[in-house]
């Protein structure tokens, strides 16, 4: 074993992908916390203004098939719950099956079975489609109000980590820090109260100064949305977006994102164009898709610019020129060669719920049977195998929760033992 | 005393390396679009510039439209050292090899936006230069994330310095600035690696109490404190007295005005009007570019007179 995790943390961006497959073809798609539930640790370095990917999200309030649709609107075969857009009060729609899988639209009210969203998606969403929809995270959800001890708290912004939120469509940046003793509070606007119900869009990467040493090891717990579907459509508008990439089996931008939508014209001014950021927060240089040479770095270079690494879970610093549209990122495992493992799910798994679990306090939580012993266990990036996370608990009741904090990336399950 | 444009570029290009990857960014391109204008890169003979030619973003803070033109007619070193620069040095042909092209990014750190925004162009020898205006902002950089970047094409540009046609942009000549009389005979005599205030006219290199500039008008050496002109008198036979002095034949910029007061007195100087004549005799024979002139003093008892010399504007 000990000469094996070595090897194991070299493939680790490359194999995680696997995993998720696998575990997705045992937790299938019918109930609504179907997607596996992950943990990733980012790294946030000290003085410096970096990215924070959000990969992961809440879970579902709602999902299941369309009974009807129309012009901006679905309506579901029940009703929605009366918490559907979670504490921030925003949520998002995703489109699950169908032509449109992998899209994910805003929403912008409920009522009964019906749910309102920003249109228009970029295809038709037909009775009968599978659609979820999940609360975006709040500032308190996703960094906890108060934060953990590790985010460095102040009486001002200027003492303090500062967080920066993109809202794309207005091309305006919110930035907000924990005052001591107070709450989150927005850069600017402290005596307007706290800002911890400030929702974090799904698919957006929010912007994150570490004021100072030590590095910021930053832990976060949530579903993998997967959706089955060879590609994610990411909704973007004209000017900076800040997105975070989907899980993908792409190590190249050549790969992660189609060419096909994006706006490709003879120059970077009058195409769309982007750089990645990195976790180290260094920057790839600004690349574009010229409409006959192809992927183009600016200021050239001699490797081809379509090799530009990508990691796992990034972030992208998108410039959109023209009109709003969708980006159409490449999530196709199974075309990559990267042919899931015939995983079987162990017939004592339980599954872990996310409306019972708590994400902000790395809690999970799942139905449970009193006198009955569960145990957690991870599946770090990069390994086939499940490892017991620390010991085992015995239920009280028909609940059971236990609060995790693994090192590194990975996936979440918990079995009988 | 310029910088050939190649080495300034060089040494920009070290510094490059260490900009901050959290820096504001600007991306400039000149690449075509279908069917537009050509805003490609030209010398002033129509000729497309070739790669290697430096290019650079900056802004001139307080300058006018109408002053950063002088600055360009002054050549690229004066425009180098007036501007604000912004980011790393580029060249025509970057990101695409190819002559008349630019697409570039440079980037800096921002606490305030940025407006103002120029690009410049220079030929290879810095005698040709293209200023452009361009209507971005920089945004001020983010409290948090990464700094934003821009991008601009050529054709919402204006032009400042150089001409614009159906064939693209051009550089236009930045006029040969020639050292003035004063300036080749200083460095001449002196070299150009004196101080600054030894060259100057008001200078007084070698420290015999006489300025440069009265030496330079006069034919003494700036550099040799034993080397000094004299005023001469001569009293001619209707007892009038001239006062006798050396001036240069070769730089009409030069005015000699020859002053008096009374002799201790504490009057103004007064100009002494008539027309310096030749005079009949002479004290010695004048050295080469120079002659002897004499103007005749006022008929008192006794009196101060001085030579004035000024160099007239152009």
């Amino acid at each position: 074993m000990e000469d094996y995790l070595p090897v194991l943390m070299r493939h680790a961006l490359r194999l995680l992908p696997y995993c998720l497959i696998s575990c997705l073809t045992f937790s299938g798609l019918e109930g609504a916390t179907g997607d596996p539930v992950g943990y990733v640790a980012n790294h946030l370095v000290a003085g410096k203004k970096g990215s924070l990917a959000v990969p992961l999200a809440d879970g579902y309030k709602k999902l299941g098939k369309i009974a009807v649709s129309g012009d901006g609107f679905v309506e579901f075969e029940s009703d929605l719950p009366l918490d559907l857009l979670g504490p921030a009060l925003s949520a998002c729609l995703d489109v699950r099956s169908g032509p449109g899988s992998g899209e994910s639209l805003q929403v912008t009210g409920f009522s009964g079975k019906r749910v309102l969203f920003e249109g228009p998606p970029m295809f038709p969403i037909e009775a009968g489609t599978v659609v979820g929809v999940r609360p975006n995270w709040s500032i308190g959800g996703l960094f906890g109000s108060p934060p953990s001890e590790e985010i460095l708290q102040g009486d001002t912004y200027q003492d303090a980590d500062v967080i920066g939120l993109l809202d794309p469509a207005t091309q305006t940046t919110r930035e907000f820090f924990y005052q001591t003793g107070e709450g989150w509070r927005e850069v600017g606007h402290e005596v307007d109260g706290d800002r911890s119900a400030t929702a974090v869009p799904y698919r957006s990467a929010v912007q994150f100064f570490r004021r100072r040493a030590p590095d910021l090891q930053y832990f976060l717990i949530g579903t993998v949305p997967m959706y089955g579907s060879p590609q994610q459509w990411v909704r973007v508008w004209p000017g900076r977006n800040l997105l975070t990439t989907p899980f993908t089996p792409a190590r190249r931008i050549g790969d992660l994102l189609a060419p096909e939508s994006l706006n490709s014209g003879r120059s970077a001014p009058r195409s769309d164009s982007f750089r990645i950021v990195y976790a180290d927060t260094s920057l790839s240089r600004i690349l574009y898709h010229h409409e006959s040479r192809g992927w183009t770095r600016v200021g050239g270079g001699s490797s081809d610019p379509a090799d530009t690494p990508v990691e796992l879970f990034g972030v992208i610093d998108f410039q959109r020129t023209g009109d709003g549209g969708f980006l159409r990122f490449g999530t196709d495992f199974q075309s990559a060669g990267a042919v899931a493992a015939a995983a079987v799910a162990p017939e004592n798994e339980v599954r872990i719920q996310s409306e019972l679990s708590n994400f902000t306090t790395n809690t999970l939580g799942w139905q449970s049977e009193p006198g009955v012993a569960y145990q957690v266990q991870v599946q770090p990036v990069g390994s086939t195998r499940w490892a017991d996370l620390g010991a085992p608990v015995t239920a009280t009741g028909t609940v059971c929760r236990k609060t995790c904090r693994p090192t590194g990336h990975g996936i979440f399950r918990v079995v009988i033992r | 005393m310029k910088t050939n444009p190649s080495l300034r570029a060089a040494a920009l290009l070290v510094l490059a390396s260490a900009t901050p990857s959290g820096a504001s960014v600007a991306v400039v391109s000149n690449l075509e679009q279908a069917g537009l204008a050509s805003h490609m890169l030209r010398g002033a003979d129509g000729e497309l510039l070739p790669a290697g030619c430096p290019v650079r973003l900056a802004t001139f803070p307080g300058r006018s439209t109408a002053e950063i033109r002088e600055l360009a007619s002054a050549g690229w070193s004066s425009l180098l050292d007036a501007a604000d620069l912004f980011g790393e040095p580029a060249t025509v042909g970057t990101g695409t090899g190819e002559p008349g092209t630019i697409e570039f990014q440079s980037g800096s750190v921002l606490t305030e936006a940025l407006e103002g925004l120029h690009v410049m162009v220079s030929n290879a020898d810095g005698s040709e230069n293209l200023v452009l205006s361009l209507p971005a902002v920089m945004p001020a950089d983010d409290l948090a994330g990464p700094a934003r970047f821009i991008a601009v094409h050529l054709d919402e540009a204006a032009v400042v310095f150089g001409e614009r046609s159906e064939a693209g942009f051009s550089t236009a000549v930045a006029p040969v600035i020639q050292p003035s009389a004063y300036e080749a005979w200083i460095l001449g005599e002196l070299g150009a690696d004196r101080p600054e205030i030894d060259l100057a006219p008001e200078g007084d290199a070698d420290r015999d109490g006489v300025v440069n500039l009265i030496e330079y008008a006069t034919g003494s050496k700036p550099g040799d404190g034993s080397s000094l002109h004299r005023l001469f008198l001569r009293r001619a036979p209707d007892d009038v007295i001239y006062l006798q002095y050396l001036r240069r034949t070769d730089d009409p910029s030069l005015a000699y005005t020859v002053e008096s007061k009374a002799n201790g007195g504490s009057g103004p100087w007064v100009v002494l009007g008539d027309v310096p004549l030749a005079p009949a005799v002479l004290p010695s024979p004048p050295p080469s570019s120079l002659e002897w002139v004499e103007l005749p003093l006022p008929a008192v008892d006794s009196l101060m007179a001085r030579l004035r010399v000024e160099i007239l504007p152009e």
